[in-house]
């Protein structure tokens, strides 16, 4: 009798795979689901406020794209790393008990794949055991990770996402970290409101739940004026030309041109609409950094708005004046890898950092409740990469981090943002809408 | 003898991966469940590529038309996940029967550059009706198959034996059906479609009707992949997705029954171990390449092939003087996903 290799060997893994993974009790009988006590945040919360933590560690964890083709949008591990290497070297995080917590950060590799992000958060949670997760990576991966999030009561902090859907007050155990996108929509759209109280606006959008929500938010601050979006073409994203739309576009001869597009296709956009002879004073909106508006065509950036939340730290002028991020360049270079990474997109990762560094510091006790409801109060005005007159504020009912921006008047000439009067911030109007 | 070995193998494989979540957490069972998934998407394309010779780098799509669909029944027309059973395999099993009347005319790379245009542009559909399916940002269903109330077991098993149940189903037909007249019929094809038609096989309606099978498979394991991650987005439906199920069949032996489990494995604990091993993720596809590269050099018939070649050899040697005209296990002809003219 010969038995078949190769069924004992799918025999043999499978015998493998139970044995080796054994831990932290069966699946059969698992308790997530039951409801634990506690009143407001911790309601229906299993027991479990202070996993990840011990005396002197605190675990974090993230799930973002290390390989994959958007690889190089996940930078902001690597300014994580060098925050908690400088804090570290100080000792750790102080708590609200009195002790300081070196900051132990465990990440994972999702390639941008919303699923596989889910499967790491699940592991993070329940099987790294993870105090908070910190800058969860991608709209998509954010959604699908929260029914985890919110049945373990573990606060994923300043989620590197703009979707406004990340303020749904049904989910209150995850925060955003960068400014929605409706609220971004909405400031571009008071901006045009107030300057150009009669204008006609022709609009570009890319076909899908960000473009909606940049869109639904310049709506909402422009209604009731007599500003007036005369045409609106759309696009997919990833298709490779959009000349016919904005040939439709110019025929309106708009005053005013918002370009709801990022990277290639909103830089061609933008040519296009140079070529055409339209003359429109352009809306961009931040997806487009300051690198890529600066290979326009000549003439193509002339008359171009847009808003921001930071100094430009491409200029090296600024970078070298402003302290924080000098600290930040010191603790960057020494950290492994980052060689290869862009430190201006990375600097999110030590901003994350440093908010997580005061969430923990003002908590009102040291557990998962605690630092969630400090996430959900944060006031803050330490070192950042902020401009002044740009709030750092929630509050329970709004949890939405910046709700400021800055414009800028792009200047082709020298490729650089020139600021364009004082800072808008809306902070207390935005409120969670879905994005419809 | 031999045959009884074998039942009795597979028996206590599913005996142990029935057992597993009495004695395993959550978090190994959530992986076990998309091991279980990826079993059945690359068995459907080895029902298509490995018995019947048709390439298709399209499969992604038939997964996500069938996970898609489940979603939005259960999320949005308030179905139960068992009334989109059915109507989802069914979905996948039509556009997957109209996807495979251009397989009638070309063949080989020609076909799988068709059903590569398929798996492309599978992705926007979710993001072109951006009301229904939440677009780019992907859409949560919120409602569990939620498991029996009397059984008294957790959500998380449930649905992973329900998942493991409807796997060994199909491994069981899959079986059952190379062994028939019709499974014979469909592997002549891939062999010699000339030969075939003259002994009577009606080639273009095998054809279709394998391909129709395949993406019903395939709208399965989307199905399955509802089920268990009660999430879809486009990102997890990307062609990426197919060129990975191609990668499974071929590493883990196309034509066989182990080989798709032995690549399911592979696919989902390989990124998982490079994971662990500190070596830049960045490299997982360079990895991932390299080993397809060894496997096509050295191992031909994939890690199903080369264990049963290992077997044969080992039987040979130990072939006792009172059984001389014992055979070597018998094993399907296998054959590399892209060979065919």
């Amino acid at each position: 009798m010969t038995p078949r290799p190769k069924l004992m060997l799918a025999a043999a893994l499978g015998a493998a795979g139970l044995l080796t993974t054994a831990c932290g009790g069966s699946a059969v009988s698992d308790s997530s689901n039951a409801s634990g006590q506690g009143s407001g945040l911790a309601r229906g919360c299993p027991d479990n406020g202070t996993t990840g933590l011990t005396d002197t560690t605190i675990k974090l964890g993230l799930s973002q794209p290390l390989s994959g083709p958007y690889v190089s949008v996940g930078g902001q591990l690597y300014g994580m790393q060098a925050y908690f290497a400088y804090v570290n070297s100080q000792g750790g995080i102080q708590g609200p008990d009195g002790r300081k917590r070196k900051v132990e950060l465990v990440y994972k590799d999702d390639a941008y794949t919303a699923t596989k992000a889910k499967a790491n958060v699940d592991q993070l949670v329940n099987r790294d055991k993870v105090f908070a997760l910190l800058g969860q990576f991608g709209t998509a991966g954010n959604l699908a990770a929260r029914p985890i999030i919110a049945q373990q009561c573990v606060p994923s902090l300043f989620a590197t996402t703009g979707a406004p859907e990340l303020a749904n007050p049904k989910y209150p155990w995850a925060i955003a970290g960068s400014i929605s996108y409706a609220t971004e929509g909405r400031i571009l759209g008071q901006y045009v409101r107030d300057k150009h109280p009669n204008a006609t606006v022709a609009v570009l959008e890319q076909d899908d739940d960000l473009g909606r929500a940049y869109l639904q938010g310049f709506e909402q601050a422009i209604a009731g004026s007599g500003v007036k979006v005369v045409a609106t073409q759309t696009f997919e994203a990833g298709e490779p030309d959009v000349k016919n739309q904005i040939t439709t576009l110019a025929a309106t001869k708009a005053d005013l041109y918002f370009n709801v597009a990022s990277g290639l296709t909103g830089l061609q956009a933008l040519n296009h609409v140079h070529a055409s002879g339209w003359r429109p004073e352009v809306i961009q909106v931040a997806q487009l950094p300051v690198t890529l508006l600066r290979r326009l065509q000549p003439g193509a950036g002339d008359r171009l708005i847009t808003g921001g939340t930071g100094p430009d730290f491409a200029n090296p002028e600024v970078a070298a004046g402003n302290e924080e991020f000098q600290l930040y360049m010191q603790w960057f270079r020494k950290t492994p890898g980052a060689d290869k990474i862009d430190p201006l997109s990375a600097s999110q990762g030590w901003f994350q950092g440093r908010l997580l560094d005061w969430t923990v510091r003002h908590a009102t006790t040291m557990d998962r409740v605690g630092v969630m409801e400090s996430a959900r109060s944060i006031d803050y005005t330490g070192p950042s990469f902020t401009l002044p007159g740009i709030k750092i504020h929630t509050t329970p009912d709004d949890p939405h981090l910046f709700e400021g921006m800055q414009l800028n008047r792009f200047d082709a000439a020298k490729g650089r943002l020139v600021p364009l009067g004082e800072v808008i911030d809306i902070d207390g109007q935005v409120k969670y809408e879905p994005v419809s | 003898m031999n045959k009884n070995v074998t039942r009795a193998l597979w028996a206590g494989l599913l005996c142990l991966l029935a057992l597993a979540p009495f004695v395993v957490g959550t978090v190994e069972i959530s992986a076990f469940q998309k091991v279980v998934y990826l079993s059945v998407a690359v068995m459907s394309l080895n029902v298509l590529t490995g018995f019947n010779g048709q390439a298709s780098i399209g499969h992604s799509a038939f997964m996500g038309i069938a996970a898609y669909f489940t979603a939005l029944a259960v999320q949005s027309h308030g179905w139960s996940y068992w009334a989109a059973l059915p109507a989802s395999i069914l979905v996948a099993a039509l556009v997957g029967a109209l996807a495979g009347v251009p397989a009638l005319r070309i063949r080989g790379m020609n076909l799988a550059l068709v059903t590569l245009g398929l798996g492309m542009v599978f992705p926007q559909l979710p993001i072109r009706f951006t009301e229904e399916t939440g677009g780019t940002q992907g859409m949560p269903v919120d409602e569990p198959l939620a498991a029996p109330a009397f059984l008294n077991v957790s959500d998380v098993a449930w649905r992973y034996w329900v998942l493991l149940a409807l796997a060994a189903l199909v491994f069981w037909l899959v079986r059952n059906f190379r062994a028939s007249r019709v499974g014979r019929a469909v592997i002549a094809i891939r062999d010699q479609p000339i030969a075939a038609h003259t002994a009577g096989v009606n080639v273009a309606a095998t054809k279709i009707a394998v391909f129709a099978v395949s993406a019903g498979m395939a709208g399965l394991a989307g199905w399955m992949f509802t089920v268990a991650n009660q999430f879809v987005s486009p990102s997890d439906f990307t062609v990426l997705v197919s060129i990975n199920l191609l990668l499974g069949m071929a590493i883990g032996g196309s034509g066989t029954l182990a080989g798709p489990v032995i690549g399911a494995v592979f696919l989902h604990y390989i990124p998982e171990a490079v994971n662990g091993t500190g070596i830049d993720p960045v490299l997982t596809p360079a990895l991932y390449g390299l080993i397809l590269i060894l496997v096509v050099y050295f191992l031909p018939g994939g890690a199903a092939g080369g264990l049963a070649q290992l077997s044969a050899r080992f039987a040979a040697s130990r072939r006792s003087p009172d059984e001389p005209g014992q055979a070597p296990p018998s094993t399907p002809r296998l054959t590399s996903s892209t060979s065919h003219p």
